[in-house]
């Protein structure tokens, strides 16, 4: 974690907590249940009151960072005092928001520059409460999120895609533009091989050579519909050209890396390379040595 | 698979599929004999069962937690409802420099007097349209050909502007012209004002200018679009068609027209039983020819598209919206509860309000059934008046009968004035209506398009509808 | 031609609905005999093949009357929740 915010930077993390409500069976930083809400607080107060005025963006996340309940809240106030210009992000599984004083309070003290990141898992709720490890999970997620969206803060959605999930690809698309029509846009993300998504491997790894179709149907659907969407963490060469304008620079620096066969790669520079962390390398990688 | 409850859904079979449609208006394609394995609970599909619990068909829960949203995108699709009439239709003169065989007008000679409004009505007229709450209020200024009365257009807009000084609403405007007289004061206001300009283009010449009753109609229609874009830009002009029997035989050449005159859109309209149109009487006949020539049209439309020209078919994209889309539409004849009154109002050069455009075209027969008021009256006596409460009893199609039970009754609307003008009764007859057989026609034929070629057409629909 | 059917599994409703989308080409007479409906029809000119339209829509309204008898309060409850709040007008406003 930092000890001072850069201007620039996108990874400028708030950690409220290691806690969690959910347990997803790929969660790359498995919850402990020590109460540390307010050693993170002190914390990150110290950040915020020595970031500098000009910082673009903070992001607070956790575990789940919602559950630090009048501390979330009383934090992002002392960020909008203090940073007044700086976008908020918040990544949280949303439940939450399910009440609605609660998304009311965040829009008081948050005002307009705040966005949330709340992971969605399937369209069908029984697999993503599976996927979440938690009953109850999905039904919260959505109510949470038409919270956000009824105070008019900005939310976006991540898909993390496994072996549970990557065949409704399209399905969750077309489900995403009819009832989360208000998003702002959406992620489609490789999983990080890493936690709980090891331990897990054997029912929840697929290989994304594997799920290219449904994850292109899926782009091909939420672009169609005008809905902005990327793609997080899959490689270029593992994805048709005409789907490289999606792809992002997801993985953070500091995790990044690249194979020896990279180093002939035309796109090297383009490309998000892979998790350094990650237990399991792809399948199918190859350098692009013409131009596409 | 577990166990569930229904949600309410209804269902019809098209190509050989059964298609699903939830109180919504959310379409699900599947097997043949779904339905019957849904209420007997002898689902076998496991992906099938998860994408009905998706889409809101059935609930693993008696009382779903997720009810109020799905109660939020039920009046999301209502939601036209939330701000009354958005449209307001000034007709200002029976008056007309054309003889189109099809007037729905029931235009006089161009000199005739005593059929224009006056200026003291278009000002009573203005203020009522703000009494409406709509956020947008658009004027739309019709006729016979309303450019015959440019003095009156300007008094309107400037009134209209005026009041809206304090009442900050966003305005449009909208001119329904034949382009034949465009002086260059009146184009002038249009471009000061934003003023979009609607005109008619059936086709070619050839049949333009038999449906408009002059030779020189179509070269007089092109140079005014030509000079309206001039001034205005390209997206300022739009163009819709009226099918007479003669264009019935044209479907391609008129989709044709339209692209080498540089129109991104379309919208092949039917023709209404109203004013000199009447006059046809084998309407069983023109509809079946109708049905065709638009499933032609379209099928070639999508051919365009296919081949890189974005050109979009206004009436399917209005169905096509409602159906693949979690929003509502303003179109004001598809809707339901009706778009007159609710959607729609018309202030008519005869002093008097109307419920619709075609509710004003009966007036000039003698019917004056949905004449709600006197210009002067008060807005609460015309809105919420006796005559308006009458028509609401029978502008639901969820109650009415035919409707009510019809599959696809979420993308079709109620049409009170219709079915009064054909049958002699405001609730209708589903079974010999024009309008329904019409309307489930054409629904049916895009449902049966998405089904059969889906990968072919649903791009070229997201694109008409992004 | 006559059809008859028994009013035990095909309640008067579903017979009105189908009978409704055929009164505009048919003459229609319904008989109610004991438990069984006796139809008489019209200006058929093909028996088979009516009889066949006839059962198909017949028992596609029986379906749908299942999921509407299933479904009737849920769907109460869904536009109760979703067009219940607009209390907006008030009597005072619409006069008599």
């Amino acid at each position: 974690m930092k000890e001072q915010f850069e201007i620039e930077s996108n990874s400028n993390i708030l950690f409220v907590t290691d806690q969690c409500n959910n347990h997803c069976v790929m969660c790359c930083q498995p919850p402990k249940q020590k109460d540390d809400f307010d050693y993170y607080f002190k914390k990150n107060v110290a950040l915020i009151k020595s970031a500098p005025k000009e910082t673009k963006v903070v992001c607070i996340t956790g575990g789940e960072p919602t559950l630090a309940g009048d501390k979330i809240i009383e934090l992002v106030r002392i960020v909008r005092e203090e940073l007044p210009d700086t976008d908020i992000q918040i990544l949280s599984n949303g439940r939450s928001f399910r009440d609605y004083d609660f998304a009311h309070q965040l829009k008081d003290v948050g005002g307009e520059k705040i966005f949330v990141g709340v992971p969605l898992h399937s369209d069908y709720v029984g697999d993503h409460d599976k996927i979440a490890g938690s009953k109850g999970a999905f039904n919260e997620t959505m109510l949470g999120l038409y919270n956000l969206a009824d105070e008019g803060i900005a939310t976006e959605l991540r898909v993390v895609i496994n072996k549970i999930n990557y065949q409704r690809l399209p399905q969750m698309a077309e489900y995403i533009f009819k009832n989360l029509y208000f998003v702002s846009w959406v992620a489609l993300m490789g999983m990080e091989d890493t936690g709980y998504a090891t331990k897990n491997t054997n029912h929840i790894w697929v290989e994304p050579k594997d799920y290219t179709s449904q994850l292109c149907k899926a782009v091909d659907i939420l672009d169609g519909w005008g809905i902005p969407v990327a793609i997080f963490n899959i490689p270029l060469c593992l994805l048709s050209p005409e789907y490289h304008h999606f792809a992002a620079q997801s993985i953070s620096d500091w995790k990044t890396k690249y194979l020896e066969i990279c180093n002939d790669c035309l796109l090297k520079e383009k490309c998000c390379g892979l998790f350094a962390t990650s237990q399991k390398t792809y399948l199918g990688l190859k350098p692009f040595t013409q131009n596409v | 698979m577990k166990k569930y409850a229904l949600l309410p859904f209804n269902f019809t079979r098209l190509s050989g599929k059964e298609v699903l449609i939830n109180e919504l208006g959310d379409m699900l394609i599947s097997p043949i004999g779904t339905v019957q394995k849904i209420v007997d609970h002898t689902l076998d599909d496991e992906d099938l069962y998860k994408t009905l619990v998706a889409n809101s068909f059935i609930s693993e829960e008696l009382l779903p937690t997720l009810l109020d949203i799905y109660a939020s995108r039920l009046r999301l699709k209502k939601s036209f409802l939330d701000d009354r009439a958005a449209l307001h239709i000034f007709v200002l003169t029976l008056r007309c420099n054309q003889n189109c065989v099809y007037c729905q007008a029931s235009s006089r000679e161009e000199g005739s007097a005593h059929c224009s409004m006056t200026f003291d009505m278009m000002e009573a007229s203005v203020k009522l349209m703000f009494r409406s709450t709509s956020q947008h209020l658009t004027m739309e200024f019709q006729g016979g050909e309303p450019s015959l009365e440019p003095k009156l257009i300007k008094f309107g807009i400037e009134k209209a502007e005026e009041i809206n000084q304090t009442e900050c609403r966003n305005l449009s405007y909208v001119l329904c012209t034949n382009c034949r007289s465009l002086s260059d004061e009146l184009l002038e206001l249009c471009r000061q004002y934003h003023v979009l300009i609607s005109t008619s283009l059936d086709g070619p010449s050839y049949i333009h200018n038999k449906n408009r009753g002059r030779e020189d109609s179509y070269e007089k229609t092109m140079a005014g679009i030509c000079k309206a874009r001039e001034v205005l830009g390209n997206d300022a002009v739009s163009a819709l068609m009226t099918t007479s029997e003669l264009a019935l035989g044209y479907p391609k050449e008129i989709v044709d027209e339209y692209v080498q005159d540089g129109f991104t859109d379309i919208f092949l309209r039917a023709l209404n039983p109203y004013g000199l149109a009447t006059e046809n009487e084998n309407w069983d006949l023109y509809n079946e020819r109708f049905v065709e020539f638009y499933k032609t049209a379209l099928d070639y439309i999508i051919e365009i598209n296919k081949q890189g020209t974005f050109f979009r078919e206004v009436y399917a994209a209005i169905i096509l919206r409602k159906m693949l889309t979690p929003y509502t539409t303003g179109f004001v004849d598809l809707q339901s509860p009706a778009g007159t009154v609710n959607s729609v109002l018309i202030y008519n050069y005869d002093g008097y309000v109307y419920a619709s455009d075609e509710s004003r075209m009966l007036a000039e027969n003698g019917d004056h059934t949905f004449r709600l008021g006197r210009i002067s009256d008060k807005y609460e006596e015309i809105v919420y008046g006796e005559k308006v409460r009458k028509i609401g009893k029978v502008w639901a199609n969820e109650a009415l009968a035919g409707c009510s039970d019809c599959p696809v009754k979420a993308y079709c609307g109620a049409d009170p004035v219709r079915h009064h003008s054909t049958q002699g009764d405001m609730y209708g007859f589903r079974p010999s209506s024009f309008v329904c057989k019409k309307n489930k026609a054409i629904i049916e034929h895009l449902i049966s398009l998405i089904i059969e070629r889906e990968d072919e057409v649903m791009p070229i629909f997201r694109s008409w509808l992004r | 031609m006559t059809l008859q059917i028994d009013r035990k599994i095909y309640p008067d409703s579903c017979i009105s609905k189908v009978v409704y989308w055929l009164s505009d080409q048919y003459t229609i007479d319904r008989c109610l005999e004991g438990n069984n409906e006796i139809i008489t029809i019209e200006g058929v000119t093909n028996e088979q093949l009516f009889k066949k339209m006839f059962f198909e829509k017949l028992n596609d309204f029986k379906l749908r009357e299942v999921i509407n008898a299933e479904t009737k309060d849920i769907r109460t409850i869904l536009y109760a929740k979703a067009f219940g709040d607009f209390d907006d007008i008030t009597e005072e406003e619409i006069t008599e």
